[in-house]
């Protein structure tokens, strides 16, 4: 308890440098969050953009699919198969199915390469909220020939709510594919490349478009928690009776964006880095003139009778409630600046919209709040400031006692 | 029994090149209730001395036994804790820790022996009314004068019940008021209460009021003066 309120009053004798050092401990918390926050922020709505409106966060194929995305891989499933997907594994809260292929669209005059995709718009609204991003008409309207494009192609295209879609293509086992259909909306597809070429319809519409009948590219698995999809994916490939279908992660089906992530994720650790370093510096600054400062005063105490150890112990508690309350200022200083941009994301202006674009990307800068980084990076920065402090824990056990005192 | 007996010991620097006999060849024995001081020019060996008996600095040859015990062949930790439940120290700068006030200077070093509460409390209370300063128990060392500063320093000294106190010229910054009230205080302490004290010093005050005066001159014993 001596050692406690010794510590705790050293602490306030060059108040100070005290706050120097937990200001420096603050914002290297501060920044590290907010750095963090930025970058999961970007990678949660890239992810959200291309997973979501394209494989799913795992995905159910036949076993063939994966190495040959053909329309004639794909999987027989019926709404019973479906059902029985979802009662046979209870991580899963529904599925989501889809059929796709490619095909030429044309309109009056242009015609284009398009992607048809034959959904159940229910469960697909339920999964992405795609029909948030109708731009114009209505997502299906009943009728038995009907079509809702990106803005892209309508644009590309020139076509426009009313208007008539030929499409042409190769159907299940080379049968063809040929059908015209009405445009009853336009939906403004997040994914640039996508928006240029979508053509959803309904999904027993594009079953028999295809003369695919109860067939599917893939079936969808949304799990009750999205971070679990590993474990489905597990759950469906040990389980007997689905030997003919094989079960993915999105990390497997889009290594390209596991990449961009990764990638991503190593230039924030760069930054990550230069920030701990020059943050490190700052408090070693701190607390050398500290440990220089008082020298003569710990070789006073272990003159008189004070085991290094002890000495260490105040030290180190010590440095341990200035980096504690730096870091617990960094966090509660973080939150309301997250919570701020969590519902404002910064907006990268105009210029950048397109460039942003290509990658899928909005042109705004989304952050986080997962709280898993916000311990993370607490620990991470609290431990290197703790690294710290074993200079002068070393300093004091290597003291030269009367060179100390003589100061 | 001797307090402090030392027996043939050297210090020197620089053995192996162009050897510095800081002290050289010194055998003395101090006794219990003793009221000494070791005096010499600068450079005489007065502190190395007094740092090889309070166990700060190891002899290079030679020995030295403090209440019966070698100090001189023990580890530091050792050393550390020995100095702790035998030794009281009065520095020439006070060196008292600033951010606590007189009674807790003191009785941290009870607190550091593992002393209960209660005996800490009336052993340091006792002593800082004794010196005069039962009124200051809660003053800083900042809001205290340099004498008394010093006499908290005593205090600190004594709370531990050492065997005996070294002071290195503990009244070398005091003004002659302070200072002759410390010394004063410290011959009461002996007087009354048979504490050992060994000073180094160059104070005349001090000198004037020793029983004894050990005198060095280039680390060696150059007279041992007895007073009556």
């Amino acid at each position: 308890m001596m050692l406690i309120k010794l510590a705790w009053r050293n602490l306030w004798r060059n108040k100070r440098r005290t706050w120097i050092t937990i200001s420096s401990v603050l914002f290297a918390v501060l920044l590290a969050l907010f750095l963090e926050s930025m970058d999961r922020g970007s990678q949660e709505v890239m992810v959200q953009n291309v997973v979501r409106f394209s494989t799913g966060y795992a995905q159910l194929q036949d076993t063939l699919y994966f190495d040959e995305p053909h329309i004639d891989n794909a999987m027989h499933c019926d709404d019973a198969c479906m059902e029985k997907v979802v009662a046979d594994f209870p991580n899963i809260a529904y599925t989501v199915p889809r059929l796709e292929s490619v095909a030429l669209a044309a309109g009056d005059e242009k015609t284009r390469v398009a992607f048809i995709t034959g959904i159940n718009y229910e469960v697909e609204h339920r999964f992405n909220e795609i029909g948030e991003r109708l731009r114009q008409g209505d997502f299906f309207t009943g009728r038995e020939d009907e079509v809702v494009i990106g803005t892209g192609l309508a644009q590309s295209l020139d076509l426009g709510i009313g208007d008539s879609l030929v499409v042409f293509g190769q159907g299940f086992q080379g049968a063809m594919a040929a059908g015209k259909f009405l445009v009853v909306g336009l939906v403004q597809h997040p994914v640039p490349d996508l928006n240029e070429r979508m053509v959803f319809m309904p999904l027993p519409q594009a079953q028999k478009l295809f003369d695919a009948e109860n067939r599917l590219n893939h079936l969808k698995l949304v799990p009750h928690q999205l971070r679990h999809h590993q474990r489905v994916v597990d759950a469906i490939n040990e389980h007997p009776g689905y030997e003919e279908l094989q079960a993915y992660t999105w990390e497997e089906l889009q290594p390209e964006l596991v990449k961009t992530i990764e990638f991503d994720q190593a230039g924030t650790l760069m930054f990550l880095l230069i920030l701990y370093i020059v943050i490190g510096f700052g408090i070693f600054g701190t607390i050398l003139t500290m440990t220089l400062e008082r020298e003569k005063e710990f070789g006073v105490l272990i003159s008189v009778g004070m085991q290094r150890h002890k000495l260490a112990q105040v030290i180190f508690t010590e440095t341990l409630f200035m980096n504690f309350m730096g870091v617990i200022l960094g966090v509660l200083t973080a939150i309301p600046l997250l919570l701020y941009f969590y519902f404002n994301p910064i907006s990268l202006g105009e210029g950048m919209e397109n460039m942003m674009a290509e990658y899928g990307m909005e042109a705004v800068l989304r952050f986080s709040l997962d709280p898993q980084f916000f311990y993370q990076q607490a620990i991470i920065v609290f431990g290197i400031s703790m690294l710290i402090v074993s200079y002068p824990v070393v300093r004091v056990f290597r003291l030269n006692v009367l060179n100390a005192a003589r100061k | 029994m001797h307090v402090i007996e030392t027996s043939g010991l050297y210090k020197i620097y620089n053995e192996d090149t162009v050897p510095v006999y800081a002290v050289n060849d010194i055998s003395i024995q101090f006794d219990p209730k003793e009221f000494s001081c070791i005096i010499g020019p600068s450079g005489s060996g007065k502190s190395t001395l007094l740092n090889l008996i309070g166990g700060l600095d190891t002899p290079s040859r030679g020995t030295v036994t403090v209440a019966g015990k070698r100090i001189d062949t023990m580890s530091e930790s050792n050393r550390i804790r020995f100095r702790l439940e035998h030794i009281g120290f009065v520095f020439q700068h006070y060196n008292l820790i600033p951010v606590l006030t007189a009674y807790e200077n003191a009785a941290f070093i009870m607190q550091l022996q593992g002393r209960g509460e209660k005996e800490t409390r009336e052993r340091v209370t006792g002593l800082l009314e004794q010196v005069g300063l039962g009124n200051r128990l809660n003053s800083r060392p900042a809001e205290l004068s340099g004498g008394e500063q010093q006499r908290v320093a005593v205090v600190r000294a004594l709370a531990s019940k050492p065997d005996f106190i070294l002071a290195d010229e503990p009244t070398a910054n005091l003004d002659t008021k302070a200072a002759f009230n410390l010394l004063d205080m410290m011959k009461q302490l002996n007087e009354e209460e048979g504490i050992t004290f060994l000073f180094s010093t160059h104070d005349q005050r001090v000198i004037d009021r020793a029983k004894r005066v050990v005198t060095l001159v280039d680390g060696t014993l150059h007279s041992d003066e007895h007073r009556k």
